[in-house]
């Protein structure tokens, strides 16, 4: 083979081996560039609340309330939703803007700001920003 | 000896079998059925309707639009095709000698694909209000292939040929309308033929270009009323055009290969 | 003249390369300054762009082949073979060849819809393999091949694919790359067929994505426009020289 037909063949050999490379890897490249977080469902905790019965008594009881573990609270709250991006679902972050009530038990109450079942971010390996794509783990 | 020719001939017919079955299912059998679709008036009640939809189609105003474009393209683009071609291919093959390894180069145009180079055209054409961006792509695809069989055919022949001719004492314009004209011709005829069917062709390079189903008016040709057409799931309308078209395509082969046939005396 | 003939070459191959350079140079430009994120934006962020480079290889490939396949017997067959009719379905190969893509798409369509290959590959890959271009096309060089070869050969043996690999194909080899570059060519082009016969964007080709390409967030028309073109450059520059003998062997008059 002439040379300038080895040289077109090694060109084409590095072109399709270069595809196969990036159809085998690409996904995982772009996830190594990504935040990781691990998220957990907002839910329900139990509070006690006082009242005053029929007779004037005050009572104690107890009622569900969503809340969030107060630590978290320290620094911005991030939610989880998830959009199609190129054909596939991504997941990405948006910050929230959290409205508080009482405190209980390493609980705060969470008034506004994020929904019942919604998924917030409890840890994260690098700084977020609103409307981030992240790699949640599971 | 004789048993031998038979089998041999029957196999060579056998040859023909894959290429033969191929062809009758996926284009012969559906072509008929189109057909039929164009007789009927809906799919589900099956009525023969005649020549109705035929009747139908003509008067369709975007129909006549489709077929005027369409046929304005041939009109124009061909015969602008042929002229450049021309011109290209006589000052190269009476220049240039060396230079006839780089002629499949020419042939570039026609292989890279339309899509690749459709953005940098939207950018070069930005005036949409006439049919020439899409001209000019025909143009730029099919001048290669064009070129490349006329230069063919020139250097095809012969230098004594002129040599006598001028020893005769024959003009320059002589020379070229006794000689060239007639031993150019069947060439030409055959590159006039091949860029009308591809004029169809242009449809995929016009859609990339506009994006969209509805052109412009000065560019709707025959391929966006049946495409459309498709869309619509109006088989209807779709198949009487198909069968139409094939009708017009097929009167301009039959009359192209009349008229080489004649050619050649 | 000459120098007239040599400007006007020039001239011309400028005019014609300037599209495809624009494109490259456009693909590597964002908002004006030279950088690579278009590529980044479609190599790494968007990742329905494999699946159809793969799909664009497969069905040109296994198309050529298959056409390949089918043609060279067939061609041979048209050659050799004597019968009544001859002629006529020849010329049928003929008008059927020059229909424009629209009039057979709709028999197309059909034919797939009642065996039920709509999204499917085989949907993509069966009728495109038994377009008339190839046959046509080959027979024209066959017509050129030498008769006392095959009846050198036929002494010798009786099966006809002896024959066909051993005294044709040597012959016309060149007219089978240029055949075979031309098919390869029509199918990478391939846009109709795939949007119109595929509803899975997973089984689509590149072409369908370059054109939708403002449906994917970035730039990536353009760096999947030069990636569009390289195989079938490389393709072109590897088969040139079987190109010209190709071209200029098979005059159809």
């Amino acid at each position: 083979m002439s040379f300038h037909k080895k040289l077109l063949t090694a060109i084409t050999v590095i072109f399709f081996a270069a595809m196969l490379f990036l159809t085998v890897s690409a996904r995982a490249i772009h996830n190594a560039t990504l935040p990781q977080v691990t998220a957990e469902r907002l839910s329900s905790v139990q509070f006690p609340f006082e009242y005053t019965d029929e007779n004037g008594n005050v009572m104690t009881g107890t009622k569900s309330a969503l809340a969030i573990r107060s630590d978290l609270l320290g620094s911005d709250v991030f939610v989880l939703y998830q959009r199609e991006k190129n054909g596939d679902m991504r997941d990405y972050v948006r910050l929230a803007v959290i409205e508080t009530g009482e405190e209980y038990n390493g609980f705060t109450e969470v008034l506004s700001g994020i929904g019942y079942g919604d998924k917030f971010v409890i840890s994260t390996d690098s700084i977020l920003s609103d409307g981030d794509e992240v790699l949640v783990e599971e | 000896m004789m048993k031998k020719h038979l089998k041999f001939n029957t196999k060579c017919k056998l040859c023909l079998l894959p290429s033969l079955a191929g062809t009758a299912v996926f284009f012969v059998i559906p072509y008929i059925r189109v057909l039929y679709y164009s007789l009927i008036d809906n799919q589900f009640r099956c009525n023969f309707v005649g020549l109705d939809n035929y009747i139908e189609t003509l008067n369709n105003e975007y129909f006549r639009l489709a077929l005027v474009n369409s046929m304005l393209i041939i009109a124009i683009a061909v015969p602008v095709l042929i002229v450049l071609a021309l011109v290209i291919s006589l000052v190269l093959s009476f220049g240039i000698r060396k230079l006839k390894k780089l002629r499949t180069a020419f042939i570039l145009p026609m292989l890279i694909p339309t899509a690749s180079v459709v953005l940098i055209w939207r950018t070069l054409f930005t005036d949409t209000a006439t049919p020439l961006p899409i001209y000019m792509l025909f143009i730029w695809k099919n001048i290669g292939i064009c070129i490349i069989l006329l230069t063919a055919a020139f250097t095809g022949i012969d230098e004594n040929i002129y040599e006598a001719a001028r020893l005769d004492g024959a003009g320059a314009f002589t020379l070229h309308r006794k000689i060239t004209v007639p031993m150019i011709m069947p060439t030409l005829l055959f590159t006039v033929l091949l860029s009308i069917v591809n004029s169809f062709r242009v449809f995929k390079e016009s859609y990339l270009f506009y994006g969209t189903n509805y052109p412009p008016d000065h560019s709707y040709t025959l391929q966006y009323y049946m495409n459309n057409n498709f869309l619509k799931l109006d088989y209807q309308s779709l198949a009487t055009s198909a069968v139409l078209t094939s009708l017009l395509v097929f009167l301009i082969v039959i009359a192209g290969m009349a008229l080489q046939r004649r050619w050649d005396r | 003249m000459k120098k007239l003939g040599i400007v006007l070459f020039i001239a011309a191959a400028l005019v014609f390369a300037a599209p495809v350079v624009m494109t490259a140079y456009g693909s590597f430009v964002s908002e004006g300054i030279p950088t690579l994120q278009n590529y980044a934006d479609l190599l790494f962020d968007c990742f329905i762009f494999y699946p159809m480079f793969w799909n664009s290889v497969l069905y040109a490939v296994v198309i050529t082949a298959v056409q390949l396949l089918v043609i060279v017997p067939c061609a041979f067959g048209f050659s050799q073979a004597k019968f009544r009719g001859k002629g006529a379905l020849f010329t049928a190969y003929i008008i059927l060849m020059m229909m424009p893509l629209q009039v057979t798409i709709l028999p197309n369509y059909i034919g797939l819809r009642d065996m039920g290959l709509i999204d499917t590959r085989l949907g993509i890959i069966l009728p495109m393999t038994f377009s008339p271009f190839g046959v046509v096309v080959m027979h024209q060089y066959m017509k050129s091949i030498d008769g006392s070869i095959i009846e050198a050969t036929r002494l010798e043996t009786n099966s006809i694919l002896r024959i066909i690999l051993t005294s044709v194909i040597p012959q016309i080899r060149a007219c089978i790359f240029a055949v075979a570059i031309f098919v390869f060519a029509d199918c990478w082009n391939m846009l109709e067929q795939p949007m119109l016969f595929l509803k899975r964007t997973e089984l689509k080709t590149l072409s369908v994505f370059i054109a939708d390409a403002d449906k994917y967030s970035g730039n990536v028309l353009l760096p999947a426009s030069v990636i569009f073109m390289i195989p079938i450059f490389l393709l072109y520059l590897f088969f040139n020289e079987y190109l010209e003998k190709g071209l200029t062997l098979g005059e159809l008059s």
